[in-house]
């Protein structure tokens, strides 16, 4: 009886690991610089079959035990102004919440999907603060027109891994998150 | 004292004159299930310029409500052809398609006043010799029946700096019952939307092009505007919807699209406006039209060889096509549809191919 009792308790035990790691998929989106692009690579990782969390103000104390952190950089003034914070404000918590990513062990994807269309002022300061903050980079073509993500990833010493459209960011993005231990 | 006086008459009389009256040449095909009016939504409307032709199809079966909105400016020339390709090809096998082709009529009835564009453009259709025409950005002044004011506080409160913005139905939702012509129209289509339960609606325009005239320079420049073409402006509540359509659309015809997410700050735009006053999820598209871009002497809105007519009508078609498997998808809610020209077939020749 004992035995019996015990297997169905392992059981349980097996069952709730296994569907919260479903669940949970590893990893927590949040967009550098409040454009909605964060939003498209939830949806290239959903079909890829990962549950990203996207949370839009993502702050250091909300990480929840993930393993990976992708930011997608892409600079907005009126997504900015929607989140009622200032491009000094965004750069300060993506800074805490990368440190707290690297304190927790985590990894930092940065991304930019948007190509030439997603560049500009805004964006690009956001991006000299971002690409140092990254253990990879995943740059649409087009967003490195300029060779500035190719410029900036070597002196951070950044591997940077292009992809030819956004929905083409499947592949680099299977292959990382394999890497990482986010799928197997 | 005589001069106001005959300033003022001069004033009642350019408003009052008979606006240019626009028929819509609409061919409807065997899809179509029922014809309307927008003042079947709204009795004030009927038998003025700002009544517009309703197109219904409908499958019969249960399923999802989407809504097509062409000529909300009438110097926007692919939604409007978008819609005619739906009115005349698709058929509804699952839910219910309803099409508005020219919403603003009154400004289908004004010449271009942006660029100059050609009036009337001339195709080859199934049928033969067909027009297609091209209006203004606004209601028509004669049809709105009050001078432009100063600036323009729209229904939801928000104050535009330019007056002329009150005769741009893309400023003035969710539209007023009592308000100008501009305003009520924009009242119709939400009574349209509310009284057919539409489940997402997309309101179809076009932007300048992302080219700038050539000078030999490089033709990027950090912070220039021309950024709004191949754009999707998404209501919050169908953002991820959104999403995954740009992804479809991206493997379905190679065109890469932004995505962006309506402001709430800045009102009277109907993908805003549609999703917060009524259950429908709301996007606004937009297409490259040369037509659009100052620096162009004559633009060919028709057969441009790099953003042609077929181009971009097709994006707003097969975007919607897009958009209403996301949605169904995310809902379960499906509107299915056959005789959808693919995008291939339509950029393989002119676009009259696929009009009666």
């Amino acid at each position: 009886m004992k035995n019996r009792v015990r297997r169905i308790l392992l059981a349980l035990v097996l069952c709730v690991a296994v569907s919260g790691a479903a669940l949970a998929d590893g990893v927590v989106l949040t967009p550098f610089g409040q454009s909605p692009d964060a939003m498209m690579v939830r949806v290239v990782l959903k079909k890829l079959g990962v549950d990203g969390r996207l949370d839009k103000l993502l702050e250091a104390d909300g990480l929840q035990g993930e393993q990976v952190l992708i930011t997608v950089v892409a600079g907005s003034s009126k997504g900015l102004g929607e989140a009622g914070i200032d491009k000094d404000a965004e750069i300060a918590r993506m800074n805490s919440v990368v440190a707290a990513a690297r304190q927790a062990g985590m990894k930092t994807l940065v991304m930019h999907i948007g190509g030439k269309g997603r560049r500009g002022t805004l964006t690009d300061l956001f991006i000299v603060e971002a690409v140092p903050m990254a253990d990879k980079l995943l740059v649409v073509e087009g967003g490195d027109f300029d060779g500035l993500f190719t410029r900036l990833a070597q002196e951070a010493d950044v591997e940077m891994i292009p992809a030819p459209s956004v929905r083409e960011t499947s592949g680099p993005l299977e292959a990382i998150l394999t890497e990482w231990g986010v799928l197997p | 004292m005589t001069r106001n006086l005959l300033s003022g008459i001069c004033l009642l009389l350019s408003l009052t004159a008979a606006a240019a009256e626009f028929s819509p040449d609409v061919r409807p095909g065997a899809g179509v299930t029922e014809q309307r009016l927008l003042s079947d939504y709204f009795a004030p409307l009927a038998d003025t310029a700002m009544d517009s032709e309703v197109f219904v199809l409908d499958s019969g079966v249960p399923g999802a409500v989407g809504l097509m909105i062409g000529g909300t400016h009438g110097n926007e020339l692919a939604g409007q052809v978008a819609a005619l390709l739906a009115v005349e090809n698709v058929t509804a096998i699952r839910g219910k398609l309803v099409v508005i082709p020219y919403v603003n009529r009154s400004a289908m009835s004004m010449p271009d006043s942006r660029n100059a564009v050609t009036r009337h453009h001339r195709i080859e259709s199934r049928s033969g010799e067909r027009y297609l025409p091209y209006g203004d950005r606004r209601t028509d002044p004669a049809d709105q029946g009050v001078p432009d004011p100063g600036r323009y506080t729209n229904p939801p409160g928000y104050t535009l700096e330019n007056g002329a913005e009150s005769r741009n139905l893309n400023r003035t939702y969710p539209g007023k019952a009592d308000g100008t012509p501009t305003e009520r129209l924009a009242w119709a289509v939400m009574q349209l939307v509310r009284a057919e339960a539409i489940d997402f609606a997309l309101d179809m325009h076009e932007a300048d092009t992302p080219e700038r005239k050539p000078t030999g320079e490089a033709d990027y420049r950090p912070g220039g505007n021309r950024r709004l073409a191949y754009t999707l402006v998404a209501h919050p509540r169908g953002l991820e919807t959104a999403a995954f359509a740009l992804l479809e659309m991206d493997a379905d015809t190679g065109i890469s699209m932004k995505l962006e997410e309506s402001n709430s700050t800045y009102r009277g735009l109907s993908h805003i406006e549609i999703g917060d006053n009524s259950p429908a999820v709301s996007f606004l598209s937009e297409s490259p039209n040369p037509g659009q871009d100052r620096w162009r002497d004559d633009p060919d809105v028709v057969s441009d060889t790099r953003y042609p007519l077929t181009h971009r009508a097709g994006l707003h078609l097969r975007l919607f096509k897009h958009l209403a498997d996301a949605h169904g998808d995310a809902t379960g809610k499906r509107l299915e549809m056959r005789g959808i020209p693919e995008y291939e077939e339509l950029m393989a020749g002119p676009i009259g191919r696929f009009l009666n």
